[in-house]
């Protein structure tokens, strides 16, 4: 039975079982593929989107988990690419093969948004995705440089 | 893999059962064997209508913008930066309108590189200037582990060899691309080509102060082939300017937003999803499945068995790859399909819906 989602900020009508994970509603029906699939147990976050702004790892929740709610995805982040965090991540070319990334930013995303001056404690407890690549020390750098750069400005 | 794409046996047997049960559907891996290729209808699409190439490496469009293909996969070591470089550093274009694009394995596999690469490497000749040759080891040359003479010479990403390998034919590709450009301006001009200079994407006659860009000649370039391709030498590495410099991975912005095309987010009208499901224990085979069952589950479209009937010609390895494959459509995840095969999921633990038997570790 048909049911609406609110992705970055637009409507969409999903014709699928509300019972499909999150996840593939998002790119299979909604046609948003920067989510991606990877481990598909809620393990690695790569599947991470924000749900009335929490990290959610989509791939092990049900698409009616959010039903009524705000859905953002990396594609939400920005218009242009240049959110701080997406400005940060290119000044230190973070990522490598960059399958984990959408996921990373996601989970930093929201961590920025909760708290402006992170710890790398506190990184080490709110972004627990994994990248195979290994380019975490990179990440943290990104985080607390978007940090700055948020406090500095804009969003 | 072998010649024929999928390893050798039972690629038609296995599309025959696939295309039994389900009808047309894309297998990412496999790839056209070149004999297939060549007597093929020639495909059109990888050809840009509006611009044309200077050569099969570089398309140079009105604006400046300059894309170049790359044969390698970018897989987070730098490629798709390091290729460009090498090309750029001799084409002496404006590195910021630098765009690169993935190079078409179709085309690779149909054309034959330029005469022009092929004399400097991979055929024993070395660059007239010095800098070392690709360590060819015990490897042939020009065979498959070698710099082939395709298209692109070499399409495959290994061995830590995009760079070393790849230097020579990329900074030629670069350099008759710039010679040429020079030649279509003199053309223009009619002057001689040797009082022009070419830096950042503008030509410049100095004695009568004219200059034009690479985007306004291309065009004529394209069309001016260069007299003796084969005179054409690379810069040593201390006339490099770029080359050896740090650059910011071009690949970055898009992963920044999520767009960039992994093989998962490939969407090709009437696609289907492969999943394939192997036995947890190393050398098990299948030992039955119940193919109603796992056709019944939600999305699955059909379920075959994948043998590999002569490990001799795998050395012992593909057994791994006695399988279970689940066709479904792409609307459906794949997970339910592996939790639907997989005989220790919880869910469908009474149905068993394939069975395994430990194979012998050889």
């Amino acid at each position: 039975m048909a049911f609406d989602l609110n992705v970055n900020g637009t409507r969409h009508t999903i014709d699928a079982d509300q019972q499909t994970p999150l996840l593939w509603v998002i790119r299979d029906h909604v046609g948003l593929t920067g989510t991606k699939f990877s481990c598909g147990i809620g393990q690695c976050g790569a599947c991470t989107v924000h749900v009335d702004g929490q990290p959610v790892r989509s791939c092990s929740v049900p698409a009616a988990m959010a039903i009524g709610k705000r859905i953002t995805t990396i594609e939400g982040v920005s218009p242009d690419g240049n959110h701080p965090i997406q400005v940060a991540w290119k000044e230190f070319d973070t990522p490598q093969c960059g399958y984990c990334q959408s996921g990373m930013i996601m989970s930093a995303l929201a961590l920025l948004q909760r708290r402006p001056n992170p710890s790398d404690a506190d990184i080490n407890t709110a972004v627990t995705n994994a990248c195979r690549c290994g380019t975490y020390h990179r990440v943290r750098q990104a985080i607390h440089l978007a940090a700055d750069l948020m406090k500095d400005g804009r969003r | 893999m072998s010649e024929n794409g999928i390893s050798g046996i039972n690629r038609r047997e296995f599309l025959a059962m696939v295309a039994a049960a389900e009808g047309a559907f894309i297998l990412g891996f496999w790839v056209p064997p070149r004999a297939n290729a060549q007597t093929a209808p020639r495909a059109v699409w990888y050809e840009e209508s509006t611009t044309p190439e200077i050569n099969a490496w570089i398309v140079i469009s009105p604006d400046d913008t300059v894309t170049i293909r790359i044969a390698q996969s970018e897989l987070g070591q730098g490629v798709w930066t390091s290729n460009a470089m090498m090309v750029c550093e001799e084409l002496q274009c404006d590195w910021t309108k630098v765009r690169p694009q993935y190079a078409s394995a179709n085309r690779d596999a149909r054309e034959r590189a330029p005469e022009w690469t092929l004399k400097v490497m991979g055929k024993g000749a070395t660059d007239p200037k010095g800098g070392g040759e690709p360590g060819f080891g015990n490897r042939d040359r020009t065979g498959v582990g070698g710099i082939p003479d395709s298209l692109y010479r070499r399409m495959r990403t290994n061995a830590a060899s995009s760079v070393k390998d790849g230097r020579y034919y990329l900074q030629l590709a670069g350099a008759e691309a710039r010679e040429r450009l020079l030649l279509a301006a003199a053309e223009l001009w009619s002057v001689p080509v040797a009082e022009l200079t070419a830096k950042d994407s503008i030509i410049t006659h100095a004695p009568s102060g004219r200059t034009t860009t690479y985007g306004q000649i291309a065009g004529r370039a394209a069309r001016t082939p260069h007299p003796n391709p084969e005179t054409i030498t690379i810069k040593s590495p201390d006339q490099w300017t770029l080359m050896g410099t740090e650059r910011k991975n071009l690949d970055v912005p898009a992963k920044v937003t999520g767009s960039t095309i992994y093989g998962i987010d490939v969407r090709v009208p009437g696609m289907k999803w492969a999943a394939v499901k192997a036995c947890p224990v190393y050398g098990g085979t299948v030992k039955s499945y119940k193919f109603d069952a796992i056709r019944q589950l939600p999305g699955v479209r059909s379920a075959v068995q994948f043998p590999i009937p002569d490990p001799a010609l795998t050395r012992g390895r593909i057994e791994l790859l006695d399988a279970l494959v689940g066709l479904r459509s792409f609307q459906k995840m794949i997970k339910s399909v592996i939790a639907g095969m997989c005989d220790d999921t919880p869910a469908v633990q009474d149905s068993k819906p394939a069975t395994w038997q430990r194979g012998v570790l050889r």
